[in-house]
């Protein structure tokens, strides 16, 4: 059986601490800003969903800040961390082995990933990212705006369906029948959020 | 030693502000293309207006947008429409002072290239609450339109190649959205930012 081919960073690196959460960037090391608590929180509730999706619904696998390949043309061997994301067995094959070592896997892309807005990001640099995964091959990229409550589902930088709090989240093509209802992804906080 | 008089200063006030929370907050200014974007909505607008005779289309105006827990927020959209049924034609406007006191019926935001993908939604939902009956959302980046006439719906999305209406709002008003992104150079592409 054929196990998966890793990308790995440079020997001399592995001598240096890597950061806690780091991506790969013009073969650059590239710390990932921390997410707030809330942030990882709802990125870990809906990988629950997800999970529990695929138990009945063995399509695929999804994870939580895992670290993927993103190629990009000026950039072959791009690693990024979604927040969330999810390979079918169709890019992924079920005979394929965990790797034991290294930070991703080479040619990997995942179907769909999740990203959860920090306040800080800017719009720019949300349809960078957004544009970066779709042109990878990610077919579709969630969006999660913490502070309206809103899931943004882009298939295209141009073409998004956004789901409010009262919605139910689909999972279209790429997870049929997956289904849950968007305020179910946000714990309650103690702050107000938008609006009275 | 001899004391040198210090008189108090006089506040200035920013030339762009708002106000929030009774502090004035001095408001970014608008990227270049983003405040050509604006310009070309505005011009449709005025158009609009002198041929319905509906009310008045307007640029960086700062409107009293009342919340409950801020009575005087003050905020200064990119562009507005206000009715003549929201303040009538002959309705005299004050010659000092800001705010003006009347809630624009369609708001309009174009999205600049500092501006927190966060902070536009929430003052889109701002504007919702105060008793805008639309609100639009403008991404010159990827050239497409969110509408938002409820914080608790999602926005219509007005795509590149579509024509952007304001229903209800703006009976009739129709522009094709492409009409509104002049050609732009520098578009962000992902190489990393040098500093």
């Amino acid at each position: 059986m054929a196990t998966a081919e890793l990308i790995d960073v440079e020997p001399e690196v592995e001598a240096v601490r890597l950061p806690d959460l780091f991506e790969v960037i013009y073969g650059e090391i590239v710390e990932v800003p921390e997410m707030s608590f809330y942030a990882v929180d709802i990125a870990n509730i809906l990988n629950a969903f997800m999970v529990q999706y695929l138990l009945t619904h063995r399509i695929g696998r999804c994870w939580v800040e895992q670290m993927f390949h993103i190629p990009v043309p000026d950039d072959e061997s791009r690693l990024r961390r979604p927040d969330v994301a999810f390979i079918s067995y169709e890019r992924l094959p079920k005979s394929r082995k965990n790797p034991l070592r290294g930070f991703a896997m080479d040619g990997i892309v995942p179907d769909l990933v999740v990203e959860v807005i920090s306040p800080t990001d800017r719009v720019v640099d949300v349809h960078l990212k957004l544009a970066e995964y779709l042109n990878a091959g990610v077919r579709t990229v969630w969006v999660i705006v913490p502070l309206v409550c809103q899931v943004f589902a882009y298939a295209s930088p141009t073409d998004v369906r956004i789901f409010a709090a009262a919605d139910l989240l689909d999972g279209g093509e790429i997870l049929p029948g997956f289904s849950v209802r968007v305020a179910e992804l946000f714990p309650e906080t103690e702050d107000e959020p938008a609006g009275d | 030693m001899a004391t040198t008089l210090e008189l108090p200063a006089e506040p200035k006030l920013p030339e762009q502000y708002e106000l929030i929370d009774g502090e004035i907050v001095e408001v970014q200014p608008m990227g270049i293309y983003s405040s050509e974007v604006a310009n070309c909505l505005h011009d449709e607008l005025a158009v609009y207006a002198k041929r319905t005779r509906l009310g008045r289309s307007r640029m960086d105006m700062i409107f009293r947008l009342p919340l409950r827990r801020d009575a005087n927020r003050s905020r200064k959209p990119d562009v507005s429409f206000i009715s003549f049924e929201r303040w009538p034609e002959d309705r005299p406007i004050p010659y000092r002072g800001n705010p003006l006191d009347v809630v624009p019926d369609l708001l309009v935001e174009v999205i600049s290239p500092m501006d927190e993908a966060e902070e536009v939604l929430k003052k889109a939902f701002e504007y919702l609450q105060a008793g805008a009956r639309l609100v639009w959302l403008i991404y010159p980046g990827v050239q497409t339109i969110h509408a938002y006439t409820s914080p608790e719906l999602p926005p219509r999305v007005f795509s590149p190649n579509s024509t952007l209406d304001a229903g209800d709002v703006l009976p009739g008003f129709s522009v094709p959205v492409a009409a509104l992104f002049p050609p732009v150079i520098g578009l962000p592409e992902g190489k990393s930012d040098e500093e």
